[in-house]
């Protein structure tokens, strides 16, 4: 594995890498869970797509990480076929034939190449399929091998602890309850000062509500304003909602780490807690993956479609928007504002208008980045990298694409409607010298609302 | 009917065996699609991916590689039409005079163009990482076989030939990379489907919700 970067030459001893160590030594024991858990993930699509590449290549220029560094494994067709490969051994044939068709066991070897490519090379946002000839699932072939790491125990360990902070805490930043309940709190008097209504409530276990709104924990530890500025929007809607105490969290790594087990935990608590407090529909908040996630794959992961709407906050603040149920000041934001598109909320999710029809009303000036929407590039915290700081390198190298079209716009401000991107974003705003703010959309309207005087 | 048209029949015949028995064993792996989740219908996507999504300016894979984009759709297109000479040759129904030309000319051009990209496969480090001996015999296997129909359309002769190649690609498509002919056409439906089921093709997105 060529991933861990070594440590820089002080003179003192490299720490000890465990996760590395094991990688070297892999045991046939090892090798053998992981075949066997990747030919139980795979499905029909995945099939279907490994025998329908014809490793023409082309994706390469689609790709942020290929785009910045020419190394072949770089490429989406290496990936594909990384996987591809693995399969048409599995499937069986003529020892003779697979050889021919290049087919490769799932050994040592290709263990260690698939964490370091599979893992360390891809945001799994999904630009490649946009732009395949074919039209390939790249992520989702990706994600299967990654399960397959998953169930031998071989995700990074940076990813994995954000995964098992979830499962065992209720939320990846592992906040105590209490912790959460005194935040939201002392967020009450932040909110009835925002809005300028001492009865301003920030509902938390309230039953029956229109909504549930779930949240990204980082909000809650680092960026508790914009839980205020998404609460602020609501009060002003006059909507009936509410918090969870104790399952809030929108995210969701287990998407990202490839075990469904955990992911279908992660979702199926959302969804039970929906439930437990009889509100009409689940929100969720900023979060690119925690609305693929929660949205189109939980489903998938619990085997059943949920008994109510699973929307997208954008969503909702559109529809206030469109219904005249919150007014907005555009002058209130005169700087030149350009958007982000998170890839598993808009390529994957499907959520392109709402964000734009927030914003067409919510800032003086906006422009788009070039190219957007579907086309979009990765800002390159997907995928789980911004856990995986042993790749961190190759993630803000990658994110240089990124940082490149956000200086083209000369927007002072980036509207991003992800916490993963915008901690990427903040992250290239520092390494490449940006200059800008970056704000979630949330924050954004609750700066152009206008409140009683 | 003579002993090699009859070879090449039972060849494709062991062809759409093969390739049908391909596609069941991908579709006994089941799938994780769930259904009352979507906030648009599948086929609006399947008619896109199909449709304007095969366009240049709907990926850049295209729109960036105009040259490959051509030479991939000629390609394509010599061998459906060496697919219907086939068909004519073996149900003993002539060329009309004025059409075998301009097909010898199309087949020959996709030939040609499939050369070209058997070249660029053979040159560019990238394809040579991800390429197998499959990939290089089943491009020379498809480029000999248009030759071949090429030279048949215009010169009777050489039917027995085209006959003959014919049934080499036909063996080997199950085994080898030509099994993406019918692949491709359930990726990309695959693809549209997904388009379409998720409100991003043919459905207002916004306010639909299941």
């Amino acid at each position: 594995v060529s991933a861990p970067a070594a440590p820089a030459a002080t003179g003192a001893p490299a720490p000890a890498d465990p996760y590395r160590a094991r990688l070297d030594a892999l045991d046939p024991e090892t090798v053998a869970r992981v075949r066997a858990a990747f030919l139980a993930l795979l499905r029909r699509e995945h099939a279907v797509d490994a025998d329908a590449c014809v490793r023409c290549g082309l994706c390469t220029g689609s790709c942020h990480y290929a785009m910045v560094d020419g190394d072949p494994r770089n490429s989406p067709a290496y990936k594909v076929a990384l996987v591809a490969r693995a399969l048409q051994h599995e499937v069986g044939g003529l020892a003779l034939l697979r050889r021919w068709r290049g087919a490769t066991p799932i050994d040592a070897a290709l263990v260690r190449e698939w964490v370091d490519v599979l893992f360390g090379r891809c945001s799994m946002c999904g630009r490649c399929t946009a732009n395949c000839v074919v039209g390939l699932d790249v992520p989702a072939l990706v994600r299967a091998a990654r399960g397959a790491l998953a169930a031998a125990g071989l995700v990074p360990p940076e990813l994995q602890a954000t995964v098992d902070a979830a499962v065992v805490h209720g939320n990846n930043m592992a906040i105590p309850q209490d912790e959460w309940v005194a935040t939201v709190e002392w967020l009450e008097d932040e909110l009835r000062e925002e809005v300028r209504d001492p009865s301003a409530k920030l509902p938390i276990e309230e039953p029956d509500a229109e909504f549930l709104y779930v949240i990204n924990p980082r909000e809650a530890k680092f960026f508790p304003l914009s839980i205020v500025a998404a609460a602020a929007i609501f009060h002003r809607a006059g909507a009936r909602w509410t918090l969870a105490r104790d399952y809030f969290d929108v995210t969701n790594y287990g998407l990202f780490s490839g075990d469904t087990a955990a992911a279908g935990t992660l979702a199926r608590r959302l969804l039970e807690t929906t439930t437990r407090l009889r509100a009409r529909s689940l929100v969720l908040g900023e979060c690119g993956h925690g609305f693929n996630a929660n949205r189109w794959l939980a489903p998938e992961w619990l085997g059943a479609a949920p008994g109510f709407p699973v929307r997208s906050v954008l969503e909702v603040v559109a529809g206030y928007i469109r219904d005249g149920r919150i007014t907005l000041d555009p002058a209130r934001v005169p700087d030149l504002v350009t958007l982000h598109d998170p890839c598993n909320l808009v390529r994957a999710g499907g959520i392109v208008q709402p964000q734009r029809d927030i914003l067409a009303q919510a800032v003086a000036r906006w422009v788009e980045m070039a190219p957007h929407g579907r086309q979009n590039y990765c800002c390159g915290g997907g995928g789980g990298q911004l856990s995986m700081t042993r790749f961190a390198r190759r993630r803000l190298e990658a994110g240089r694409i990124k940082a490149d079209q956000i200086r083209a716009t000369g927007a002072r401000i980036v509207v991003a409607p992800c916490h993963n991107c915008i901690d990427q974003l903040s992250e290239l705003n520092k390494e490449y010298k940006l200059g800008v703010e970056v704000k979630t959309v949330c924050e954004i309207v609750a700066s152009a609302l206008v409140h009683p005087s | 009917m003579t002993a090699l048209e009859i070879a090449a029949l039972g060849s494709v015949a062991w062809a759409v065996a093969g390739l049908a028995l391909l596609v069941a064993a991908a579709w006994r792996r089941g799938t994780s699609r769930v259904a009352g989740i979507d906030v648009g219908r599948a086929w609006p996507g399947v008619a896109y991916a199909f449709g304007p999504g095969m366009s240049p300016r709907a990926k850049e894979s295209a729109s960036q590689h105009p040259g490959l984009w051509a030479a991939g759709m000629l390609y394509h297109a010599g061998i459906a039409a060496a697919g219907a000479a086939l068909a004519l040759t073996l149900a003993h129904v002539p060329l009309p005079s004025r059409v075998a030309p301009g097909l010898a000319l199309l087949m020959l051009a996709s030939a040609v163009a499939g050369a070209a990209l058997l070249r660029r496969r053979a040159a560019s480090p990238l394809l040579r990482a991800i390429s197998a001996p499959d990939d290089y015999a089943s491009n020379l296997l498809v480029d000999v076989w248009l030759a071949l129909a090429a030279l048949a359309a215009v010169l009777p002769a050489a039917i027995p030939a085209f006959l003959g190649a014919t049934i080499v690609v036909a063996l080997y498509a199950p085994l080898g990379k030509i099994r993406h002919c019918v692949f491709f056409l359930l990726a990309r439906a695959q693809f549209g489907a997904r388009l379409g089921r998720r409100g991003m093709v043919g459905a207002p997105r916004q306010g639909v919700h299941p």
